[in-house]
């Protein structure tokens, strides 16, 4: 039996996923684009209420694979996007400093 | 077979319906509705907040759960000087600071707030807030970003930072509601910290030394600081709230990546506290141990709008034998 559930549903804020819910099942959320625009995605538990949770939230459930590449996407255009972000006689150093470490890539569970 | 009025000495009282569940918490009874023996149970765990208007990272945040105030911090349009306030609802655009300030540190309440130090080009700027306006005050001996921020309008702590050359500082300040004054340094110097609590209670924890992220965790009594027992792991730009001797810790770097993970301190030692839903880090937090708000921030991917909530609730259960 799988663990998890995945998919995609908009955080909207207060009340998206409650108190309760996250004493009712595992949830952790991620930054994913779908190539177009960010979307996130989600993974659930697999559990009755995670079940009803993603469809409350009018979610998309994806596989495993599917959200993984989500999240990939998102990772990528935030390494591009910092690769691109240079000041003119700027040191290593100092865009660490200004900006942060180069994002990593992330393994969803 | 023994009793609950055996081993307890009263009964189990019989109710046709659930007494409410915070003030019920730890008692027992019996619903004749439905059958069930039942209890109220307290538990922590964090839930969605209102979304930020715009999502930076390095944000300031000061205040309490269901009144703060988010400011600066950086986009990728470069630093800003934006400033929201949260009602526990909904977050809304206030009046600017007076200058960009991204990888500040803050002190005070929504009514009554301090922003200090932070980038770009390392700062001594220092700013009040009174609610409704940014105000200039006296700048800080020396400028740095990432540094740790706690206390009150007028009784704050600034402690470590970077000059600006990725290296940790090791400076503490304390302002008196008008100047800034240098104190006992910290043990280590580093950056990037999460620090919590009052001018002659502070908690300091983590950061970047320079060459290491570090897990070291040092206690301000006013006078000094010492070491005390290290952060389970090591971590940078992370979030907290609460007080010296019950604080909580959340989200950050926790090398590599940003995490999830949420601990307490009671004044001695760490234990672990229920997972956010969404990793992050680089951004304050604000609030108290059981009730405690991270907003916006990172992770490293990018920047988010969203903002969680440290609550602890009771609820009724039904008492099964599994």
């Amino acid at each position: 039996m799988a663990i998890f559930i995945y998919g995609t549903a908009t955080n909207t804020g207060k009340g998206f996923f409650t108190h309760e819910d996250r004493r009712n099942f595992f949830l952790r959320g991620y930054s994913g684009h779908d190539g177009s625009n960010p979307i996130d995605v989600w993974v659930i538990g697999a559990n009755e209420k995670g079940a009803l949770w993603l469809a409350d939230a009018s979610g998309t459930e994806k596989t495993k694979a599917e959200a993984q590449a989500l999240v990939k996407a998102a990772d990528d255009l935030a390494r591009t996007a910092w690769d691109d972000d240079d000041v003119d006689d700027e040191s290593a150093d100092e865009k660490v400093a200004r900006i942060g470490s180069k994002p990593g890539f992330i393994t969803i569970p | 077979m023994t009793t609950y009025k055996a081993l307890k000495g009263k009964k189990v009282k019989t109710l046709s319906s659930d007494p409410p569940a915070a003030a019920s918490e730890g008692q027992v009874w019996y619903n004749s509705s439905g059958y069930d023996f039942k209890t109220s149970v307290s538990a922590e765990a964090w839930a969605s907040g209102g979304d930020l208007v715009s999502g930076r990272r390095n944000p300031v945040t000061f205040g309490i759960q269901t009144a703060a105030v988010v400011a600066g911090g950086h986009t990728p349009g470069g630093d800003f000087s934006t400033s929201e306030t949260y009602d526990g609802t909904s977050f809304a655009e206030g009046n600017n600071l007076l200058v960009a300030m991204d990888t500040s540190a803050s002190a005070g309440t929504s009514t009554a707030g301090l922003v200090f130090g932070g980038n770009p080009g390392g700062l001594t700027e220092t700013v009040s807030y009174n609610g409704t306006s940014y105000s200039e005050e006296n700048n800080l001996t020396a400028a740095r970003y990432a540094l740790g921020g706690s206390g009150t309008q007028t009784a704050a702590i600034a402690a470590g930072g970077s000059p600006q050359t990725n290296t940790g500082s090791a400076l503490s300040e304390e302002w008196n509601g008008t100047s800034w004054t240098e104190g006992n340094n910290l043990g280590t110097g580093r950056y990037k910290p999460a620090q919590t609590g009052t001018q002659t209670a502070a908690l300091f924890v983590g950061g970047d030394t320079g060459p290491a992220n570090v897990a070291n965790v040092e206690e301000y009594n006013g006078t000094s600081w010492s070491e005390v027992n290290n952060y389970p792991s090591t971590l940078t730009f992370a979030a907290s709230s609460g007080i010296q001797t019950d604080a909580l810790v959340f989200m950050g770097d926790i090398g590599p990546g940003y995490g999830v993970k949420t601990f307490g301190y009671d004044g001695t030692s760490w234990s672990s506290r229920p997972d956010m839903a969404t990793a992050g880090g680089n951004t304050e937090g604000c609030g108290t141990s059981s009730a405690a708000l991270a907003a916006s921030g990172g992770p490293a991917s990018g920047r988010t709008s969203s903002s969680e909530e440290f609550t602890v609730a009771a609820s009724v259960k039904v008492i099964t034998d599994s």
